[in-house]
């Protein structure tokens, strides 16, 4: 790739330390997990080297009773859910993770699935980082216990960054126990009245996931529920009643399957990924309409879609969604970002700038990937 | 020649001025009594656009601000610099948008946390967030310090409730961060702005996330011989697989200053109380009542009661909320930490500050959220004994360094405010505190805003902290 002239990969967090502390040349580091949403982002101001960290991904400490864990940033979200599996645990981000899909770049991407519409994103797990700035040196925010307001958040900071404030080389996450029991009822092409009644009128219902999606076989609307096989089962006898006798009910197997399918929908594999976020209730009747498969949570607003490279869609796609305060980005399904991805930008643009000088001074690292640029 | 102080009071009214040195005196100290000094200027702006106006005349004048909502902190983040600009928001009251639909509101900084829940309750919806302060401590306030609560455990604390947030900063200018929409691109500026102490901006209103009510509540108080007992029993309850809406602990001292102030009655021998609560659906709710029942009973409670009707719930919760109130009855003042441990270390915690008060020559009582290892020692003192007042200092920095090198924090929700501010770079590297000191002269250049706060100043190394409070343990406050 023309962007990328080169790649090193460190063994140790001490190699790479010193591989940033030395000269590479004058050209910018660009941090690199699995390579799975290097298409995310604009085109980088200046060629880069990328800095890969596949190969430091240990595990530190999983305090299973304390429910966090330790790891070094390049590890792979499905590695580290199979050693929380062991301890019937689970970081609440993925089912299906693709099995490149680092952690570090999960954090840098601010990578999120449809489970984020009950669960949240990696930001609400996310209890401290550590990073190494320019020079290669360790710096770290938050801590490893699950409350902490000692200092700044930069962990924030760096969430969604997409390594141009440093690279990410430890996380530390708060983790959950994993649902005993998974359950889904689904129905095709509700109107918008029964997506609006599962949030208001069913008190009892507590989803999680509410989904209007896609996936090549006409629109179906699907509430997810996950938890105790008591309030699993209680919560589809309720909702079988909400979606009607056309409903049909997944066990837990078959959500799990419908979940890791919507997984799959928001990465950009075979094309171009369209994602972003909206008020949810405009979202409960309103169409992308930028491509044939897609997935809407309507718990808290999220949206991905296939997006078949119909420029004159996208169009009315990003102007339709001003009026549920929406925004639309597109991710590239190759490694070369596409020209203008955001279709959006940051109004706080001085203030990145600004952010970005107060991390990155020595401009080390990537630049002109934001919004904000 | 321009009057700064008589444009203050074109834009906030004479009303909106605090000039009487008695009224200002209220403004001298917030929760954190150890350091005071009663601010020159205090201001209560009635509107959004008064708050911005007032910060460019302070900016114009270069004045030190310091935000303000109920002066419910406990680390002294509102303690005022010399020559500060007290600005207490909380004449800023209305609940803009409820959007029960979406399940947000826009809400006000001056209104108090408890009065948004009560109007989205008609929804079924609440503000998850609960810090004891609930009824009084503001959004503003609890933005600035990403305040926990009691119930945070399972659902989160304030940063997990934000989305949006307008901040006027040092130079008067204002901007909204975040978005009502999910997955705004590009770095959460948003979630550096919550639990930043005040020290970026001043933040007017916000967009938060409303949550169900969850329709069935289980309420359980345990008693156990010890707090070792009642701390083991917290990982147990963890380790049954289910996350409690709730787990409180209190000690024998507490228990006994809550028989003292209110004739509350516990079990003969109890040295030791949990209350936890579980929350959800109807259905399952008995199941995890019982796992709690069972870890607790497996870790030593000789007696468990549980609430089956709201009233009950409000009486097992009465000793938690009232604990605070009835210290009075054990000595004259009090100061409270706030250090965090893992969970598993509680155990070990809590026989080290039961250590740290013998060899201190003073009481320690404990009350805090265990399930989130989040530890409020409770230091008793006379503030007229000067010896005391040492001892609760060296005492407090003991505890706090001991919860670091246990791998826990120096504040899980009070902040670091002026009092811990000495400790910080025994938690962070001097590095690591440069790099926050760059990201908030990003904000405010000229460090106006709350000086002195949350991180050191000058690049790592302590330098002292804009004549306010203490360097080191000791008195060093201009009274």
């Amino acid at each position: 790739m023309s962007w990328i002239q080169g790649t090193v990969t460190p063994a140790s967090l001490t190699e790479a330390s010193q591989v940033l502390g030395g000269d590479n040349g004058g050209l910018q580091w660009m941090p690199r997990g699995g390579g799975t949403l290097l298409g995310r982002g604009a085109r980088p101001r200046e060629p880069v080297f990328a800095f890969d960290l596949s190969k430091c991904g240990r595990v530190i400490e999983h305090a299973y009773d304390d429910l966090t864990v330790t790891v070094e940033a390049g590890i792979s979200m499905a590695s580290l859910q199979h050693t929380l599996a062991e301890h019937g645990q689970w970081l609440p981000l993925s089912i299906h993770p693709d099995p490149r899909s680092t952690i570090g770049g999960w954090i840098a991407a601010d990578k999120r699935t449809p489970l984020a519409g009950n669960w949240g994103s990696v930001r609400d797990y996310l209890l401290g980082i550590a990073w190494m700035d320019g020079r290669g040196r360790t710096l770290r925010a938050g801590g490893r216990v699950v409350k902490n307001v000692a200092g700044y958040d930069l962990m924030k900071l760096h969430t969604g960054a997409l390594g141009e404030l440093g690279v990410i080389v430890e996380a530390t996450f708060k983790v959950l126990p994993s649902p005993a029991e998974w359950g889904a009822v689904t129905v095709a092409s509700p109107d918008a009245t029964v997506p609006r009644r599962a949030l208001e009128g069913a008190p009892q219902l507590f989803p999680a996931g509410l989904w209007r999606y896609d996936i090549g076989y006409g629109e179906r609307l699907a509430l997810v529920f996950a938890g105790s096989r008591t309030r699993v089962n209680a919560q589809m006898n309720r909702a079988q009643v909400l979606l009607g006798s056309t409903a049909d009910t997944l066990d837990s197997t078959g959500t799990l399957s419908l979940v890791a399918e919507l997984e799959r929908g928001t990465r950009p594999e075979s094309s171009c990924v369209a994602w972003g976020g909206a008020l949810p209730e405009w979202l409960t009747g309103e169409r992308l309409g930028v491509g044939s498969h897609w997935c809407v949570d309507l718990l808290r607003g999220h949206f991905w879609s296939r997006w078949d490279g119909d420029e004159s869609a996208l169009a009315r796609a990003r102007s339709a969604l001003r009026a549920g305060e929406g925004h639309m980005h597109l991710d590239a399904c190759s490694d070369e970002p596409l020209v203008n991805p955001w279709g959006w930008r940051s109004e706080g643009a001085e203030l990145l700038s600004g952010l970005k000088r107060a991390l990155d001074p020595e401009r080390r690292y990537v630049e002109g990937r934001w919004p904000a640029h | 020649m321009i009057d700064l102080d008589r444009d203050l009071e074109r834009i906030v009214g004479p009303d909106g001025i605090v000039r009487d040195p008695r009224l200002r005196m209220v403004y001298e100290c917030d929760g954190y009594t150890l350091d005071r000094r009663v601010p020159e200027r205090v201001v209560l702006p009635a509107t959004i656009d008064d708050v911005k106006r007032v910060m460019q005349l302070a900016h114009e004048a270069g004045w030190p601000i310091v935000p303000r909502g109920a002066g419910t902190g406990l680390a002294g983040g509102t303690l005022a610099a010399p020559g500060a600009l007290v600005i207490a928001l909380t004449r800023l009251r209305a609940i803009e948008t409820l959007d029960p639909l979406n399940r947000q509101a826009l809400v006000q900084a001056g209104v108090a946390n408890l009065a948004i829940s009560k109007a989205a309750l008609p929804y079924g919806l609440h503000y998850a967030p609960d810090p004891s302060s609930q009824s009084v401590s503001t959004l503003g306030g609890n933005i600035a310090g990403n305040s926990g609560g009691p119930h945070t455990l399972k659902t989160g604390v304030t940063t997990n409730h934000v989305l949006a947030l307008e901040l006027v900063t040092s130079d008067g200018a204002s901007r909204w961060l975040g978005s009502r929409a999910p997955g705004l691109p590009g770095p959460d500026v948003t979630g550096l702005v919550v639990g930043s102490e005040g020290t970026l901006g001043l933040v007017t209103r916000a967009w938060v996330r409303l949550v169900p009510v969850p329709p069935a509540t289980r309420t359980l108080l345990a008693a156990f011989p010890g707090v070792d007992e009642a701390s083991r029993a917290v990982s147990a309850i963890l380790r049954s697989g289910i996350v409690p809406a709730a787990v409180e602990l209190m000690d024998a001292p507490i228990l006994e200053a809550l028989h003292a102030a209110f004739k509350l009655e516990f079990p003969q021998n109890a040295g030791a109380l949990l209350l936890v609560e579980v929350d959800g659906l109807e259905e399952g709710i008995e199941e995890d009542a019982q796992h709690v029942i069972d870890a607790c009973r497996q870790c030593g409670a000789f007696e468990i009661e549980r609430a089956t009707t709201d009233a009950d719930r409000r009486r097992l919760w009465m000793a938690r909320k009232k604990a605070f109130g009835a210290l009075g009855r054990l000595a004259r003042n009090y100061c409270t930490q706030d250090g965090v441990v893992p969970r598993t270390k509680l155990p070990e915690m809590l026989r080290f500050i039961a250590e740290v008060g013998r060899d201190a020559g003073i009481r320690v009582a404990n009350v805090f959220h265990a399930g989130d290892g989040n530890l409020h020692p409770i230091l008793l003192y006379d503030e007229r004994n000067e010896h005391e007042v040492q001892a609760v200092l060296e005492a407090s920095a003991r505890i706090l360094e001991r919860c670091l090198e246990l791998g826990g924090s120096l504040t899980g929700e009070h902040g670091i405010g002026v009092e811990k501010l000495a400790l910080m770079d025994r938690a962070f590297s001097a590095e690591s505190i440069a790099a926050m000191d760059r990201v908030r002269r990003v904000f405010d250049p000229n460090r106006r805003m709350n000086s002195g706060k949350a991180i050191p100043e000058g690049g790592g190394c302590f330098d002292g902290n804009a004549g306010l409070g203490r360097v080191r343990p000791g008195r060093e406050v201009p009274l």
